[in-house]
């Protein structure tokens, strides 16, 4: 599956857009507690929505090999 | 009777007019709708300048702030002669150069849990250009209690996000809102805010204009607007999406099981009062002119800047630069026998670093610098640069 960052997740992880390579398909809740192994900061992100492909879904939506996650955390200035 | 313009009126919307969907039936709701912009800062100045040329009837404007030199460089609202004036007023003042048609009311105060209600009540439509996530739930939920919507955008660094909440629908019921995109707010300290991370100027000239043609779309009908939508854009890569968002069940204030029926202390909620808050507030601390003596004095005394190097070069106090991120790597290079004086820009990270310091390698010789060096830049040193 593609990634792409927004925000403190950009940050965090230091790229705009990346693949992550699962063995089988995920479930949101599942992509998010490995993304917290590899990058412990997300940690602190965890309530975050994830949008798959265009769509923001719950935790516990089943994501697929070819499917977008589009990580959006929020943000404050004005 | 319903509502009437002059021939110079006519005249001066005829743009608007003569456009099929929107035409004087448009102009007409546009000139009997209220909008409250809450913020007139980077989103503020753009939504203010394109509201009142549009021709919205009356609009209000909620800001406690004044002008100062360092928002000329995005909130393109205000002129030089402007710094040091309130911010409502400077905007007052130009935008009714712009359009004498337009009603302005200013509010020269933070909107707070105690005066949101009473403030946002009189308008049909808000739009937060506001700072911080404090405000940005109370906005929203003030919008959710008093059924009003809420047209939102936020920013940061080179990333916006616009979306339209609390919309009525044609079955009656609201479009999500804030909590339904945000349940929680992030951890205090984690997402920083425009000044302590920087924007581009462009991006809230590019958001906050999206955010005036929402405003307009949901006064006047015309379009679709961005209610149950996201739109996010980094305008660094020009990645954009528009993600679509459902209600959250969970969500306090309209979800299946609502808890909450009024404001509450949003400062709170945010964590703002957190333990952390505390303990960076238990360091030793020296104040400016506590530091300007050590040094006239000939005080031995180590001097440590925890800012980045980019920083240093917009203004320094010649201290030795060991960037927060990496303080780790330096602690050879600070003294144990001498007192150590660490200091940032307003002396939040400085305080993290001595909490660093203290708890993972025992020193007791630290202090932070009270205010850091904008401080110092105010009170002993004016020729610094603020940033």
């Amino acid at each position: 599956m593609e990634i792409l960052t927004f925000g403190i997740a950009f940050e965090i992880i230091g790229k705009r857009r990346f693949q992550f390579n699962a063995d089988e398909s995920l479930s949101c809740a599942q992509l998010k507690d490995q993304l917290i192994k590899k990058y412990p900061e997300l940690g602190s992100l965890s309530s975050v929505k994830l949008a798959v492909n265009g769509e923001y879904v719950e935790d516990d939506f089943l994501i697929l090999p070819d499917h977008e996650v589009a990580i959006i955390p929020p943000v404050s200035g004005g | 009777m319903s509502t009437q313009f002059s021939k110079e009126e006519l005249e001066r919307y005829s743009r608007h007019l003569i456009i099929p969907e929107f035409n004087i039936n448009g102009q007409r709701r546009l000139k009997e709708s209220k909008v409250l912009v809450v913020g007139s800062g980077g989103l503020g100045s753009p939504l203010l300048l394109y509201l009142t040329a549009a021709g919205v009837g009356k609009i209000g404007i909620v800001d406690f702030d004044v002008v100062d030199e360092s928002n000329l460089q995005r909130q393109v609202l205000f002129s030089q002669e402007d710094i040091g004036i309130p911010k409502v007023e400077a905007a007052k003042k130009r935008l009714q150069g712009l359009n004498p048609y337009v009603i302005f009311e200013t509010y020269n105060t933070q909107l707070t849990s105690t005066n949101a209600l009473d403030i946002i009540k009189d308008y049909d439509v808000v739009a937060d250009g506001t700072d911080n996530f404090p405000t940005r739930y109370l906005v929203n939920d003030a919008c959710v209690l008093l059924d009003k919507v809420n047209v939102y955008a936020s920013i940061y660094r080179f990333e916006g996000q616009v979306s339209v909440f609390n919309y009525l629908l044609e079955d009656g019921t609201r479009g999500p809102n804030y909590r339904d995109l945000f349940p929680e707010p992030p951890p205090p300290g984690l997402v920083p805010s425009c000044a302590e991370g920087g924007v581009i100027g462009v991006l809230p000239g590019i958001m906050g204009t999206l955010q005036a043609n929402e405003v307009i779309k949901v006064i006047t009908g015309v379009g679709d607007t961005l209610s149950g939508r996201l739109f996010v854009m980094d305008a660094a890569s020009f990645e954009t999406r528009v993600l679509k968002l459902g209600k959250d069940k969970s969500n306090p204030l309209n979800g299946e099981n609502p808890t909450q029926k009024e404001l509450i202390d949003y400062e709170q909620f945010c964590g703002i009062k957190t333990t952390e808050r505390v303990r960076q507030a238990e360091v030793k601390e020296i104040d400016v002119f506590q530091l300007k003596s050590l040094s006239e004095n000939k005080e031995t005394y180590q001097l440590i800047d925890v800012r980045e190097p980019y920083e240093y070069e917009i203004a320094n106090l010649e201290g030795d630069l060991m960037p927060l991120n990496a303080i780790e790597e330096f602690v050879g290079k600070i003294s144990r026998d001498r007192k150590v004086v660490i200091h940032c820009r307003s002396g939040v990270r400085s305080a993290k670093a001595i909490l660093t310091l203290e708890e993972k390698y025992g020193f007791e010789n630290l202090y932070n610098l009270k205010g850091g060096i904008l401080d110092y830049a105010d009170k002993v040193d004016k020729t610094l640069a603020k940033y």
